[in-house]
């Protein structure tokens, strides 16, 4: 009965209520929105990172992140080839290949400096980054059958002066310590945002192996997952089977090998919980306000209310049963048009942006529910509502019957 | 009959000693000696020419100078002052240009390098193959000449290098741990003393030649000039040279530790 009556009361003055309603819905609208943006966001520049350079997750020694700076090819593990057999075969495992780091010297002949170098199974790599190709400036990636070949940084390549075709004279220390040299030809160059572009050199697994010496030895698995969702799931079986083959690995998801995606994300929801707020108070504010003129204009009706013998309790339920529904309608609205939008533009491609630094391919942000935003962005207005009408409730139940009825 | 009896037996005892003695000096002679010459063994050459370096070097402080040429310009100069106790415990000290001044590397033992950095106060250990002061110089090159420790020798010929009669030396890594898979070292054949080393890589591949020479008497007949050059870069070499060399020095016992290192 008190809702009733309090939905009655609110269309009493429908333009009042209409634009409290408005700004709820747009609060609202804006919280659920900017959430499923960001999540959509989140979701986007993971899945393009996880296709062209990270992988879902990694496997390496557990002493690589330690001691790969100072020992690089002692933290390697052994058996890399069954390794990757291994992870391919357990299920939710799309692909995977195995990845060698090193360090060394990079000579055109005029001019030599340093590298980081990796080492990597292109076949497999082509399988597990689909996206990996996205980041070749110039030239061609390399060919798994092509002995020799070499890609750089596209800064490397630059300061070195030489061109696609030139030849290259690589320099390394072996794994058991001795210098080894061999020649290789540039056949493209790369761009990226997670390697340092004027350090950066790529050749084949192989190649890579016979010029260290070291046998079937990696530094990394990557391993590619087909469900974005599944990857925690499949992450942990992964790590139970491994443990039971006492390999010395540790596994590292994907939020951690993306520089800056933890911290990035972290802000973005900082400053999306800062708007929240925000429109938090602006809605409160709204709300209290819209209910404080209402029972300033009201007071000879609650006086009259009282005066027939409505309790106090029940005169402050009606109140805040009317900043309930304005709220929750508000709520109901603003959830409902935010959802919807957010499925409009997700089934036209989202929103396409230009591409990041280091990259040819435009990205396109899809919009995601965000499960979590929206329940929030849908429960903020009906808590703000009640919370923003206590106050006025309170001081409609407490007035005086007498001095309401006779107040000019 | 006595005399003639005499005759006929130091005649039989001729007849069959001096070949069984000529048999017993070619069987008696080594592999790697030259076939068909008594001379000295790989080995022999070997330790000759390292005497000539390392051994004069043996418990002595010399002050060298480092030229870096780079597209045959002169680029840098380095001072350094080494104590040399032995093949392997040496102390290097860089006293010029003023911003590497202090800077140290010490080897304390068999592939036990450590690189004292005055500004971080920080000495780390680094690998026997690390460039000495981004010259074309390795830290083992310099700090570790003799090569008989880590290589063995075969004799692969004699041949003429610098006008004058060298032998050549195949030198095969002991194992993998060596810089150098192989190196090709010139010999003089005289005074044994060391002319050239080609320095290649696992793959065979040419890396670096050293050319050395002793312009001074007074380093007793060590070289006291190196050149160095790299594959790596055209037109880029590094020279090296002992500019005082004081014998005889007695050191500390823990000059050549690795904590002595952070002591100014």
């Amino acid at each position: 009965m008190f809702l009733m009556l309090a939905y009655k009361n609110l269309w009493r003055n429908m333009r009042r209520t209409l634009l409290a309603e408005i700004s709820i819905i747009f609060g609202v609208l804006v919280i659920i929105g900017t959430g499923n943006f960001l999540n959509g966001m989140q979701r986007n520049w993971a899945m393009f990172e996880i296709g062209a350079s990270t992988g879902a997750f990694q496997i390496e020694h557990r002493d690589y992140k330690d001691l790969g700076k100072s020992e690089p090819l002692k933290m390697t593990l052994e058996g890399g080839s069954a390794l990757v057999e291994k992870i391919k075969s357990i299920p939710g495992v799309d692909a995977a290949y195995g990845k060698l780091k090193f360090t060394g010297m990079v000579s055109s002949g005029l001019k030599s400096t340093f590298f980081d170098g990796v080492g990597v199974d292109v076949a497999r790599q082509r399988q597990t980054l689909p996206r990996q190709e996205d980041l070749i400036a110039g030239g061609k990636p390399l060919d798994e059958t092509r002995q020799g070949g070499v890609v750089l940084g596209a800064d490397l390549a630059d300061s070195l002066g030489i061109e696609i075709g030139d030849p290259v004279t690589i320099v390394v220390q072996t794994f058991h310590g001795g210098l080894n040299l061999t020649y290789g030809t540039l056949v493209g160059v790369k761009n990226g945002r997670h390697f340092p572009s004027s350090t950066y050199l790529e050749m084949r697994l192989e190649d890579a192996q016979q010029l260290l010496r070291v046998r079937d030895r990696v530094s990394q698995v990557v391993v590619g997952v087909a469900d974005f969702d599944a990857i925690p799931a499949v992450m942990r079986q992964v790590n139970g089977e491994l443990t039971r083959e006492a390999i010395p690995f540790v596994t590292r998801g994907y939020p951690e090998l993306i520089p800056i995606y933890a911290s990035a994300i972290a802000s973005f929801k900082f400053v999306s919980k800062v708007v929240g707020f925000v429109l938090f108070m602006l809605v409160a504010g709204g709300i209290g306000n819209m209910m404080a003129m209402a029972v300033m204009e009201r007071k000879k009706e609650i006086g009259t209310m009282r005066a027939l013998g409505m309790e106090k309790t029940h005169v402050r339920k009606l109140f805040l049963a009317e900043g309930f529904i304005i709220g929750g309608i508000g709520a109901l609205v603003g959830f409902v048009l935010a959802t919807a939008l957010t499925m409009v533009v997700a089934a036209h491609g989202g929103f396409h942006l230009p591409p990041p630094p280091g990259t040819s391919q435009n990205l396109s942000i899809i919009p995601v529910i965000d499960p979590l935003m929206s329940v929030f962005g849908a429960a903020m207005p009906l808590l703000v509502g009640v919370f923003a009408a206590w106050w006025p409730a309170s001081t409609s139940a407490n007035m005086s019957p007498v001095q309401a009825l006779t107040e000019e | 009959m006595k005399r003639v009896w005499l005759f006929r037996t130091t005649a039989a005892i001729r007849l069959i000693a001096v070949p069984l003695a000529v048999a017993m000096t070619v069987l008696a002679v080594p592999r790697e000696s030259i076939a068909g010459e008594a001379g000295p063994t790989a080995l022999q050459i070997l330790e000759r020419a390292d005497d000539h370096w390392d051994l004069n070097l043996k418990n002595s402080k010399v002050e060298l100078e480092l030229l870096v040429y780079r597209e045959n310009k002169l680029r840098t100069t380095y001072r350094m002052s080494l104590k040399y106790q032995d093949n392997y415990h040496v102390l290097a000290e860089t006293i010029y240009p003023p911003r590497n001044e202090g800077e140290k590397m010490l080897q304390a033992g068999r592939k036990n390098f450590w690189l004292y950095l005055p500004n971080i106060n920080k000495a780390v250990k680094i690998s026997e193959s690390n460039s000495l002061s981004n010259s074309d110089f390795s830290n083992t090159d310099l700090l570790s000449p003799r090569l008989s420790h880590e290589y063995v020798p075969n004799i692969a010929g004699t041949e003429k290098l610098f006008g004058t009669e060298a032998y050549k030396l195949e030198l095969q890594a002991k194992d993998e741990s060596s810089p150098y898979a192989k190196i090709i070292y010139w010999v003089r054949k005289s005074d044994y003393s060391p002319l050239r080393r080609d320095y290649y890589t696992f793959s065979q591949q040419l890396l670096k030649r050293l050319d050395m020479k002793s312009t001074s008497r007074s380093m007793n007949g060590m070289p006291d000039t190196f050149v160095m050059s790299s594959v790596l870069e055209k037109d880029k070499k590094t020279v090296l040279r002992y500019l005082s060399y004081q014998p005889n020095v007695t050191y500390k016992q823990d000059t050549f530790s690795s904590d002595a290192l952070m002591r100014r």
